[in-house]
């Protein structure tokens, strides 16, 4: 049984819109990782740079040394690049079970926006959020998409009693973020401590010749 | 054109691989956050007896002594030259003294003989 589907010129327009629209997407995600892969490059050199005097004296005399140092350097740097974000996730972790303590409150939610506009203890009270699950949807080819702005649940406001949010929250996210880039940047000098641990040990026989051999015994001068 | 096919290609190629990548960071989180607590604690023992976490390593100590030594010689050997006033002609070294000016090691001898007559090519 044959099944022929046709196309209106609108049917035709919104395909062809999507189709840019993902692969604008894909493309935007594929410049987005090459930016991660040179940040971590640049994070990498540090190891290099903790590494280069060891080297250079011959101080350390195998890969299974290099590996060795290299890893307790790298932990070392990560404790001081790192002691302050963790610090600060401690802080806001300690703050909340604290106020929750006090408050008596345990079922504190920081992503809590209130009820028309009004109240909420939550972080969000502080943004516009929609009601994704009634916006207005069409059909198109058997898939239901969403077609229009959804309506809006909550406008901002301050609310009162979402201050220990307000404190949480941003504190938590701060925190976080340092300390992800933090431990990015110690998986970059991770594996590039493992890289150099191999490579600046490596012997090539690539151009050796055997008639220059610097370990023969000089040619007697006749 | 083709720059953007590449791209393109990474992109859809870290959409697949990205939940990979986001378990891979995920473990290190836990990892890392392990290792701040170890040497935490290791920091409290050291400073209580007497020591410190950052402190040099045996290796960078060494490496320090060899740098070093490296730049005293360095220094002598720059000092010296200097006392030795300026570089006598050509051919003498700095006390006066002849010296070998080329390396005889790497000169190889070579036949040499009188070039033949023109009489005798044409023979």
């Amino acid at each position: 049984m044959f099944f022929l589907i046709k196309l209106t010129e609108n049917d035709k327009r919104i395909i062809i819109a999507l189709l840019i629209i993902l692969i604008l997407v894909f493309v935007l995600i594929g410049y987005l990782g090459m930016l991660i892969k040179r940040i971590m490059v640049f994070q990498a050199h540090r190891a290099d740079t903790f590494m280069y005097d060891l080297v250079i004296t011959k101080v350390v005399e195998n890969p299974h040394h290099f590996r060795k140092v290299g890893r307790k350097k790298n932990w070392r740097l990560l404790f001081k690049q790192s002691w302050i974000p963790f610090l600060i996730l401690l802080v806001s972790a300690a703050f909340l079970i604290t106020y929750m303590g006090i408050s008596g409150n345990w079922n504190l939610d920081v992503f809590d926006y209130g009820v028309g506009s009004v109240g909420g203890e939550g972080f969000t009270t502080l943004f516009f959020i929609f009601d994704f699950a009634n916006a207005p949807r069409s059909d198109f080819f058997g898939i239901s998409l969403v077609s229009g702005w959804p309506p809006i649940l909550s406008n901002p406001h301050l609310s009162a009693t979402a201050w220990p949010s307000y404190v949480f929250v941003p504190l938590f996210l701060v925190g976080s973020l340092w300390y992800l880039v933090n431990v990015q940047a110690f998986i970059a000098r991770s594996y590039r401590i493992l890289i150099q641990s191999k490579k600046v040990f490596e012997k090539r026989l690539d151009n050796y010749d055997a008639t220059k051999n610097p370990l023969d015994p000089p040619l007697p001068n006749v | 054109m083709l720059k953007f096919l590449q791209v393109f290609g990474l992109g859809i190629l870290y959409v697949v691989l990205s939940p990979f990548f986001v378990l891979i960071l995920a473990l290190y989180v836990v990892f890392t956050a392990v290792i701040m607590v170890y040497l935490f604690f290791k920091m409290i023992i050291l400073f209580f007896a007497g020591k410190n976490l950052f402190g040099d390593l045996p290796e960078d100590i060494k490496a320090r002594e060899i740098l070093d030594q490296q730049k005293q010689l360095r220094q002598a050997q720059a000092m010296a030259y200097q006392q030795a006033g300026p570089l006598p002609p050509f051919g003498y070294g700095p006390q006066g003294q002849p010296q070998p000016v080329i390396n005889h090691v790497e000169v190889k001898e070579i036949q040499a003989a009188p070039l033949p007559e023109k009489d005798e090519v044409d023979k």
